[in-house]
């Protein structure tokens, strides 16, 4: 009784993993884009002078 | 019959399923692999080539509908590939032909499959899937039998998984391992899971499952359980955040350990200590010699299944006279490899073992800064313990070519791949030397159109370019 209630469960998660997956993979993007956060530039720095 | 029936509809599932999406098919054959329905169906699962069948419907599915964005060429597919090549040539020169090729044949599919799993397995949602297809299939095994050792207490010797006989799940070290394996894999989905409903009591399953893992290794009275339970720990302690609080669940699961263990349990584990007048224990020190000595006269290996031509002296001792065992296995991972396959053989699988674990490091290091890939770092962590506890375990049990390895090396391949089209989609540059090495960077661009088993499908953002 114990063995297929563990053959039960696991298969239940498990199909209930793939169909969710399924439903998942078509409507998510499939490659999060990350945000890169800018390192600020001051403004001096931010064209190039000539040296006096 | 109600077993067989039920796992015969999970299989036909698998296979339906995976006509509507592909990567299915090879979440099945992990599956099948794993769980080895045929070793446990009484009917019609155990009358045909479940894993055949599957592998050819994962194959087909790749290549005749789904092959967008290849992963790119790493080190560790490239030694894998180089493993399969070796352990195949190993068969012209094997020592035992006919057992060669038996181990040979199941060999050579795992390490195949593996390198094949990182194609298809590309998105995050298909590397959670991935991940908890492994988890539950393996679940199917030591949730029951884990349940029976909080009953009975366990045992060594004493088979209360679903497989009946001494191979496979029904070896006590392949399962205790496998089963620890598993842990950091359920307490990473425990906290990161996407796919399952996000009820308040899903963690708490996670870590019920865990506990079960843990429970099964201990029911086994494996010696090589609580070393890879000890390496566990450590490891997962050092990769925490909450080293306080992780220490505290550790220092009371070491308390439950020690006080709920029964005493043939504790004269079981204290033999690794004097291993010298156990038996076992000594014997894989002998086996062990005989390897080194057989990889002297022979440094390309003996093919597989070497062992069966060793003899093993054992000297006399106590009440034993001394006598001649004849065919002992090797008893590790590593003299496995050495034994089978040579100095090239061992050199490849620490090479790979060694690299995935530094490619886990240095994912997790990429991937810390982003919020939005936290859980890379979560899995690259798990996936770094499972592979420690394999590393230690697996000193003292022979698994090399068991697909728990394989799957974590593919796993972690995967992984490496997500954060690389990550990278790309943002439109990193390249700096020093690779950008003198890769003139003009090219950015990745997913293949135009979508395949043919999304036609009709809704347009997403994974079909646009970045």
């Amino acid at each position: 009784m114990l063995d297929l209630t563990g053959i039960m469960f696991s298969s239940v998660m498990m199909l209930i993993v793939i169909v969710r997956a399924m439903q998942l993979d078509r409507t998510q993007p499939w490659f999060q884009k990350i945000k890169r956060q800018e390192v600020p530039v001051p403004v001096a720095t931010r064209s190039w002078r000539r040296p006096n | 019959m109600l077993r067989s029936l039920w796992l015969l509809f999970v299989y036909v599932s698998f296979l339906g399923l995976s006509v509507s999406a592909p990567f299915v098919a090879t979440l099945g054959y992990v599956w099948v692999d794993t769980f080895q329905p045929q070793n446990i169906a009484f009917i019609l699962l155990n009358q045909f080539p479940v894993a055949m069948i599957m592998g050819l419907v994962a194959l087909g599915g790749y290549f005749l509908m789904d092959r967008r964005s290849p992963p790119p060429l790493t080190l560790q597919t490239m030694l894998q590939v180089v493993m399969a090549i070796w352990v195949t040539m190993t068969l012209i020169w094997a020592q035992v032909p006919g057992a060669a090729w038996e181990k040979w044949d199941w060999a050579f599919k795992t390490i195949a499959f593996a390198t094949f799993i990182p194609f298809i397995i590309r998105s995050r949602v298909q590397i959670e899937a991935f991940a908890q297809t492994y988890v539950f299939s393996l679940a199917a095994n030591f949730v029951p039998y884990g349940l029976k050792v909080l009953i009975s207490g366990g045992g060594y010797g004493t088979n209360l998984g679903l497989q009946a006989g001494n191979s496979g799940q029904a070896e006590g070290g392949l399962l205790s391992t496998s089963c620890l394996m598993a842990v950091p894999l359920a307490i990473f989905l425990a906290s990161h899971s996407q796919l399952i409903p996000k009820f308040k009591v899903m963690p708490l399953a996670y870590w019920g499952i865990a506990g079960l893992a843990v429970t099964t290794a201990l029911g086994t009275y494996e010696r090589s359980a609580l070393i890879g339970l000890v390496i566990l720990g450590i490891y997962m302690w050092g990769r925490s955040k909450r080293k306080l609080g992780f220490g505290i669940v550790l220092a009371v699961v070491a308390c439950v350990v020690v006080y709920s263990t029964s005493g043939a349990w504790n004269a079981r584990v204290s033999t690794i200590g004097n291993y010298e007048q156990e038996n076992s224990a000594y014997s894989r020190i002998l086996i062990w010699q005989w390897t080194l000595g057989f990889v002297a006269t022979h440094p390309l290996g003996g093919g597989f299944a070497t062992y069966q031509i060793n003899h093993i002296d054992f000297p006399a001792r106590g009440a034993d006279p001394g006598h001649t065992e004849f065919g002992r296995a090797f008893h590790s991972s590593y003299f496995e490899v050495l034994g089978e396959h040579g100095y090239p053989g061992i050199v490849i699988f620490l090479l790979l073992a060694g690299s995935t674990l530094l490619m886990l490091r240095r994912i997790a290091k990429k991937a810390r800064p982003y919020p939005e890939l936290q859980w890379i770092v979560g899995l690259s962590d798990a996936l770094q313990s499972g592979l420690a506890v394999f590393l230690s375990s697996g000193a003292f049990v022979g698994l090399a070519f068991q697909p728990m390895f394989w799957y974590f090396i593919s796993m972690s391949v995967c992984l490496n791949a997500y954060l690389w089209r990550v990278e790309h989609a943002a439109g990193s540059v390249a700096t020093g030397w690779r950008a003198m090495a890769i003139a003009p960077v090219r950015p990745y661009a997913p293949a135009a159109g979508a395949p043919v088993w999304r036609k009709g499908a809704a347009p997403s953002a994974r079909t646009q370019p970045p």
